[in-house]
């Protein structure tokens, strides 16, 4: 492990988070807040850091999987470390925990916050707030890679490193193509939704924040309220679309975009995705119709909000779904597992997996019944190798495993079993609101303070799914 | 790049990062300062003020009591050197005022006051006051001493919640008067590791390599062969000691 390598790219990281701190803290200056201090500071300590390894460490061509992997997951981890000094230095309702939990939510776009009072914080922490969301959706290696000219063989490397293995099958480009692609459509659906908000009635810094949490499934809302406060069906609808398309490959939106219909119509992940969302919306509607609400309009409109904001990953709410009946409430865990699909900013297991494994039940009743016939899992008429499906489906395993052991520990520090369970499918899954006392109307600052570090890592652990952090903390990894 | 910018580089930052903690402490420090300053200045002069009001009212009080007693002389001095006393203060909190709402309290205990010392001065100069005038005093100089009373105690109460509000912002400011000065020391260290470690790297660890290859050169005479990966002066050492173990070499076939 050659860690004058691992220090130089880690480098790059960490100049581009000083980059958003600087921006951030211009905002400050804008609104002449007491944001700026602690940002200019921050983004001061993460350029020293970033620079001093260029001075040293002469340019490197190649890298290896390992140090592939050990950039990748020590990028996420020291933006979140340094992504938490300007709340730390702000003070406020920011302690150490509170700090890390809320920079390492808004890396891994969970959107889960320990503040009770968002709108006594300074605008310019706001806005780094939705910074950290619009860093992390993309995935900071591929910013990296898309921003800085060719990196020839490590560029590959770390694109591998970064990019989920549910979604290499359909971003069959150049990596320098696909961190493009990536980019593109990344800037342009941001752009296009600050907007369409700002046409809404939305101010620039709303507008702003509130499509960079969109766009990045994350979910940070500068009010207390979250989408709520707007009271604005317009604006609902202009974020629930957003979060649609972010919910979908990145790979399909840019095939869209570029008029190639035909091919994005063969896609069973894309039918999947958009057929089990609207059933979940309309029984959803139809389940808190006359029980929460009277008129099945206002259901439809709450349903439709709070299933595609957990569907996508996002966690923007505009009702407390806490309130609503079991059935409702267990529908919303359904999605907060399984979240949308691989090759967007969305977390969860993802919908690729979730095809895949059905497929292999489906393939399982077959054999049973015709015990020589030799069966492929295929998806979209191609064949996925048997080792991927083991993958597939040994992930979603283990993932359902580590949410298990979360609630466990959870549930330890006296938090209910409602919350303990949901907020760690959430953690997971980097939804951001679960169900009971971290609703959607509720934060997690009652969280005992273990319970916020174990959280922490478990939005770690979804974000980088599963195994890279574990490689990551894997003594092997660092000898070789 | 050169070995001397680069160790340059490594202090120069150190030096930096310090720099900016220590001058946001001070910053800070100086803020938390002020702070106190305004407590002193703003708020306790106007509770002093308030407290000295309802000290000469007390006083006041007990005059018109004495007055009813027929002790008029000792009265009329009580409440001579009483009514300055309340005037005195009450300009220092007139002069005073600095919180949202405080005007209104201030108005308010003028207004109620001139009432009351009217009350007082009419009973000075009515020269059949007795005890049995007690009703007049119960009925409408009493009641007029307790609302004076109370607008002195709500300016006090204004004050005591800014100062306990202040107090609380100064203790929040401290904190954050030592968390930069914290974070830079962290930045220091793990920056001193750094730095020690590409030292160790580029620096030290070539000039041993390069030492041991030169001996093994000069007692073996085993090829001198040595690239740097970086481009500064140990690179150039590396290839003139290459061109002299050559010219050695070649000297020494002739």
């Amino acid at each position: 492990m050659r860690l004058y390598v691992i220090f130089r790219y880690v480098g790059f990281v960490l100049l581009l988070i000083a980059l958003f701190m600087l921006i951030s803290a211009g905002v400050s200056l804008i609104y002449e807040d007491s944001g700026f201090f602690p940002l200019f500071y921050s983004a001061l300590i993460a350029a020293l850091f970033a620079v001093f390894p260029m001075i040293f460490v002469p340019p490197v061509d190649e890298i290896n999987n390992n140090e592939g992997t050990v950039i990748v997951v020590a990028s996420w981890l020291l933006s979140c470390i340094v992504g938490m000094l300007p709340y730390i230095l702000w003070d406020g309702e920011f302690s150490i925990t509170n700090s890390l939990f809320e920079s390492v939510s808004g890396f891994t776009t969970t959107g889960a916050s320990i503040l009770n009072n968002i709108e006594g914080i300074p605008k310019g922490l706001l806005f780094w707030r939705a910074c950290t969301h619009w860093i992390g959706g993309v995935g900071i290696i591929i910013f990296i890679l898309a921003v800085l000219p060719s990196m020839g063989v490590a560029g590959m490397i770390l694109y591998r490193s970064e990019m989920s293995p549910a979604a290499m099958r359909q971003f069959k480009m150049r990596t320098k193509d696909a961190t493009e692609v990536l980019l593109y459509v990344y800037l342009g659906l941001t752009a296009a939704e600050t907007i369409l908000l700002m046409l809404f009635g939305m101010d620039w810094f709303d507008a702003v924040t509130h499509s960079f949490a969109t766009i990045a499934t994350g979910g940070f809302s500068t009010k207390n309220l979250s989408v709520a406060s707007f009271n604005s069906p317009a604006i609902e609808i202009i974020i629930m679309f957003f979060m649609i398309v972010s919910g979908m490959n990145f790979a399909l939106i840019f095939l869209v975009i570029t008029g190639k219909y035909k091919e994005v119509s063969t896609w069973s992940v894309v039918k999947y995705y958009l057929i089990a969302n609207f059933a979940a919306i309309l029984l959803v509607a139809l389940n808190i119709w006359n029980t929460n609400y009277e008129s099945f309009i206002d259901a439809l409109r709450y349903s439709s909000f709070q299933i595609l904001s957990v569907g996508t990953s996002t966690g923007f709410a505009n009702a407390d779904s806490s309130m609503w009946p079991g059935f409702s409430q267990l529908i919303i865990i359904f999605f907060t597992l399984q979240c949308a699909s691989a090759g967007s900013t969305s977390g969860g297991i993802k919908i690729d997996r979730i095809l895949i494994l059905y497929k292999a039940i489906i393939r399982r009743l077959r054999i049973l019944r015709h015990p020589s016939a030799i069966i492929p899992v295929t998806l979209d008429r191609l064949k996925i190798e048997d080792s991927n499906v083991a993958a597939a489906l040994l992930y979603i395993i283990f993932y359902i495993m580590i949410v298990f052991v979360s609630t466990l520990i959870l549930s330890l520090t006296n938090v209910d079993m409602l919350s303990a369970f949901s907020g760690s499918a959430a953690m997971m899954g980097n939804v951001g609101p679960g169900l009971s006392k971290v609703g959607s109307m509720a934060n997690y600052s009652n969280i005992p303070e273990f319970g916020k570090w174990v959280f922490s890592l478990v939005m770690l652990l979804g974000r980088l799914e599963i195994y890279g952090l574990i490689i990551f903390l894997y003594p092997k990894t660092w000898i070789k | 790049m050169g070995l001397k910018f680069k160790i340059l580089s490594g202090f120069g930052i150190l030096a930096f990062m310090l720099l900016i903690a220590g001058v946001w402490s001070i910053i800070e420090l100086r803020s938390i300062g002020k702070t106190v300053t305004d407590i002193l200045d703003e708020n306790y002069k106007s509770i002093y003020a308030a407290k000295s009001m309802k000290e000469a009212l007390e006083r006041e009080d007990s005059a018109i009591l004495l007055l009813l007693l027929g002790k008029k002389v000792d009265a009329v001095n009580i409440l001579n050197s009483a009514d300055s006393l309340f005037n005195s203060a009450f300009n220092t909190a007139k002069a005073n005022i600095t919180l949202e709402g405080e005007t209104q309290a201030v108005d308010s205990i003028s207004i109620l006051y001139s009432k009351f010392s009217s009350g007082w001065n009419s009973l000075l100069n009515d020269y059949d006051i007795n005890v049995s005038d007690i009703d007049l005093y119960m009925n409408d100089l009493h009641k007029l001493f307790l609302s004076v009373r109370k607008a002195a105690d709500r300016l006090i109460d204004m004050n005591d919640k800014e100062m306990y509000r202040l107090g609380k912002e100064t203790e929040n400011r401290s904190r954050r008067a030592i968390m930069p000065g914290i974070i830079a020391i962290i930045s220091a260290i793990i920056f001193t590791l750094l730095f020690n470690y590409f030292v160790n790297k580029y620096m030290i660890n070539p000039i041993i390599e390069i030492t041991e290859r030169i001996n093994k050169f000069t007692t073996k005479r085993i090829n001198f062969d040595y690239h740097a990966d970086t481009k500064d002066e140990i690179s150039k050492l590396a290839d003139s000691v290459t061109i002299l173990a050559a010219h050695v070499n070649t000297d020494e076939k002739r």
